[in-house]
C-alpha cells in the first residue's frame, strides 16, 4: 500500500511538472508551419500583482468592406503589409481558411525594469508603427513580439 | 483499522479490564474525529516560524530573479519557471517519506497548489501562450486532486473544490462547461466512493444518517443559488452570502434539536460544508469589490463567522484557520482590495491581541505577532520599493527568523 501510493505520488509530480513542458511544446509544435500576421496595437503599462508586470494592449483588428463584427469563427487573410484583416464571419467552422475564434491581445508580458520604460516610450513615440506579430493556425494562436517599427520592444527599450 | 473492527476490539479490551467504559468511550470519539489532539505547541510555533522564513527567503529569491529577469536566456527563464513545481515536488516527497503531521502536510498541499499556478502562469508568460484563468484554475485542481489519495488530507478536497468552483464559474459561457461539469461531478462521486471505503474520515461519508441528510441540505442549497449566477455574478455572491446565513441557522437548529431533544446528530459535514462556501463567497466578493453592494457581502461573510457557536477563536481553529490564513494571503497579494483587507486583517490582529493580553494568553500572542510578521512582510513585497532593497531585507529577515527558531527550539517552554 506504501509503495502504491508513493508510485501515485511520483505519477502526480511527474505529471505536474511535465504539464507546463508539454503546453510549451504542443502550442509551438502545432504552430510551427503557423501563418504570421501583424496586428497594430495601442499600449499604456498596468500593474496586475497576481501577474506581474506587463504591457496593456488594445489591439486594432481590421475588417473587410463585408465584416461588421466578429462571430464565432473569423475568417482571415493578410494585406499587402503584412497586417491581419477579417475578411469573413461565419458561425460554423470554415473548411481550408485560416480563422480565430477569439483573440486575447490586451496583454503583452515583458519585465519590471522594461514595460515601465516601454509606456514611457509608446507614450513619447505615438507616431510609430507598434503592432504585434502573431502566429494563427485554425484557432490556436500565439503572440510571437511586440515590434516597434519592425524592431522588437525589449531591444528598443533596453 | 476500520471502525467496526475498532469498536468490537474495544469492547473486548473493556470486558478484559484493560481500559475503563470513559477510556473506551475517549479512544472511540477520537478515531471518530470528535476530538483532536493537541499538537505540541513548540512544535507548532518551530514549523511556523519555519515556514514564515521560508515565505522571506522565497520572496527574497523571487525579487532578485525579477530584478535580473531581462539578463537571463530562454533557457535559464523555463528553468526558473519550472523551478516552482520542481521544488514543492521535491516537499511533497520529503513529507511522505517522513511521514510528517497534519500541518506541514496541509502546508505542502497548499504549496504544491500554488507552485503549480505558479509554474504554469510563469511558462505561459515567458512564451506569450494564451490562456484563461478558468483552464487555469480548472487544469490545477486536476493536477492537485489525487493527492488526497496519497496523504488523505482534507486541505485538498477543499483546495479542489475552491478551485473548482471558481473555474467553473469562470467558464459558463464556454461550450466545454458541461464536460467540465461533468468531470467535477466524476471527482467529487470518486472522492466518496473512496471515503466510503475509510469510514473513520469524515470528510463525504461517514455513517450517520444526519450527515447524509446535511450534506443533503447544503447541496440542495448550493444548487438552488448556482444557476442564478447564469445571469448576474453580483445577484450569485448576495445569494451565496444569503445561504452561509441559512446554513448557519440550519446549524442553530440541529443544535438545538440536538441538545433539547437528544437526537444523536452529526454536523461535522454541515460545518465543513459552510466554512468552504464562505470562502467561496468571500472569493467573490474580493473579485467584484468594486461594486457597492459588496460592502454588505462583507459585513455578511464576517457576521457569519462571529455569528457561530463558540468563540471566534474556536471557529478559526484547526483546518479553518489555515485556510483563513490563505485568504489572508490572497487578499494581500491580489491587492484588489487593499483597503479592505488591510481593516479587515488589522482588525483581526488587534482583536486577538487585546484578547491575549486580556487573558494572559501566551500562545495566542505569539500567534498574533507571527502573523503581523507575515503581514508586513508580504504588504512590504507589494510595495514599490526598490527590487534589490526588498530582496535583501527579505533575506536578512528570513535569517533572522531561522536563528530565532534555532533559540526558541532550545529553549524550554514552561507555560
Amino acid at each position: 500500500m506504501k509503495n502504491k501510493k508513493l508510485i501515485l505520488l511520483i505519477m502526480i509530480l511527474v505529471v505536474q511538472i511535465l504539464t507546463p513542458i508539454i503546453s510549451i511544446y504542443s502550442k509551438n509544435l502545432y504552430l510551427k508551419d503557423a501563418e504570421v500576421y501583424k496586428i497594430a496595437v495601442s499600449g499604456y503599462d498596468p500593474y496586475d500583482v497576481l501577474r506581474g508586470k506587463y504591457l496593456a494592449l488594445s489591439a486594432d483588428i481590421e475588417f473587410g468592406d463585408n465584416v461588421e463584427w466578429e462571430k464565432d469563427y473569423n475568417i482571415i487573410s493578410k494585406n499587402e503589409n503584412g497586417y491581419m484583416v477579417v475578411t469573413d464571419v461565419s458561425y460554423d467552422e470554415p473548411e481550408n481558411r485560416n480563422y480565430y475564434q477569439e483573440l486575447e491581445l490586451d496583454r503583452y508580458y515583458i519585465t519590471d525594469k522594461l514595460a515601465l520604460k516601454a509606456e514611457e516610450y509608446m507614450r513619447e513615440n505615438q507616431d510609430k508603427e507598434y503592432y504585434l506579430e502573431v502566429a494563427i493556425k485554425n484557432g490556436t494562436y500565439k503572440i510571437i513580439n511586440l515590434y516597434v517599427d519592425g524592431v522588437p520592444i525589449e531591444e528598443v527599450v533596453r | 483499522m476500520s471502525k467496526i473492527r475498532l469498536e468490537s476490539e474495544i469492547e473486548i479490551w473493556k470486558k478484559e479490564e484493560f481500559i475503563s467504559e470513559e477510556q473506551a468511550e475517549k479512544i472511540l470519539d477520537y478515531y471518530k474525529g470528535n476530538i483532536k489532539v493537541k499538537k505540541n505547541f513548540k512544535e507548532n510555533m518551530s514549523s511556523l516560524l519555519y515556514i514564515l522564513a521560508g515565505v522571506c527567503m522565497a520572496l527574497g529569491i523571487i525579487a532578485i530573479i525579477s530584478y535580473n529577469w531581462s539578463y537571463f536566456g530562454m533557457i535559464e527563464r523555463v528553468i526558473i519557471g519550472l523551478m516552482p513545481v520542481v521544488l514543492s515536488a521535491g516537499l511533497c516527497i520529503y513529507a511522505y517519506i517522513k511521514k510528517s503531521d497534519t500541518g506541514f502536510v496541509n502546508f505542502v498541499v497548499l504549496t504544491n497548489c500554488g507552485a503549480v499556478i505558479a509554474s504554469i502562469a510563469l511558462i505561459g508568460q515567458i512564451f506569450h501562450l494564451n490562456g484563461s484563468l478558468y483552464s487555469l484554475l480548472i487544469v490545477t485542481a486536476g493536477l492537485i486532486f489525487f493527492m488526497f489519495f496519497v496523504f488523505e488530507s482534507l486541505s485538498t478536497i477543499i483546495i479542489f473544490t475552491l478551485l473548482t468552483t471558481v473555474g467553473v464559474i469562470y467558464s459558463l459561457e464556454i461550450k466545454e462547461f458541461s464536460f467540465i461539469l461533468f468531470i467535477y461531478t466524476v471527482a467529487i462521486l470518486l472522492l466518496g466512493i473512496y471515503q466510503g471505503k475509510f469510514l473513520d474520515r469524515n470528510f463525504i461519508v461517514r455513517q450517520k444518517v444526519s450527515n447524509f441528510v446535511n450534506l443533503a441540505v447544503c447541496f440542495s442549497l448550493y444548487l438552488l443559488f448556482v444557476p442564478k449566477f447564469l445571469e448576474n455574478v453580483d445577484e450569485f455572491i448576495f445569494l451565496m452570502a444569503v445561504a452561509v446565513i441559512l446554513l448557519r441557522f440550519y446549524e442553530y437548529a440541529m443544535i438545538i434539536l440536538y441538545e433539547k431533544l437528544e437526537i444523536p446528530i452529526d454536523l461535522v459535514i454541515l460545518k465543513k460544508f459552510n466554512k468552504i462556501l464562505i470562502i467561496i463567497t468571500i472569493l467573490f466578493g474580493l473579485f467584484e469589490v468594486e461594486v457597492q453592494e459588496f460592502h454588505i457581502i462583507y459585513l455578511f461573510v464576517i457576521g457569519g463567522l462571529f455569528l457561530s457557536k463558540g468563540t471566534l477563536k474556536e471557529r478559526m481553529q484547526d483546518d479553518f484557520n489555515i485556510f483563513y490564513c490563505l485568504f489572508c494571503l490572497f487578499v494581500i497579494l491580489s491587492g484588489l482590495i487593499a483597503f479592505y483587507a488591510d481593516v479587515v486583517i488589522i482588525t483581526s490582529l488587534v482583536l486577538y491581541a487585546t484578547k491575549a493580553v486580556k487573558r494572559n494568553d501566551y500562545r495566542l500572542g505569539v500567534k498574533v505577532f507571527n502573523t503581523a510578521i507575515f503581514y508586513i512582510v508580504v504588504k512590504f513585497f507589494m510595495s514599490s520599493a526598490d527590487l534589490m532593497v526588498k530582496a535583501i531585507l527579505l533575506i536578512v529577515i528570513s535569517i533572522i527568523l531561522l536563528v530565532v527558531n534555532k533559540i526558541f527550539r532550545g529553549k524550554k517552554y514552561e507555560k
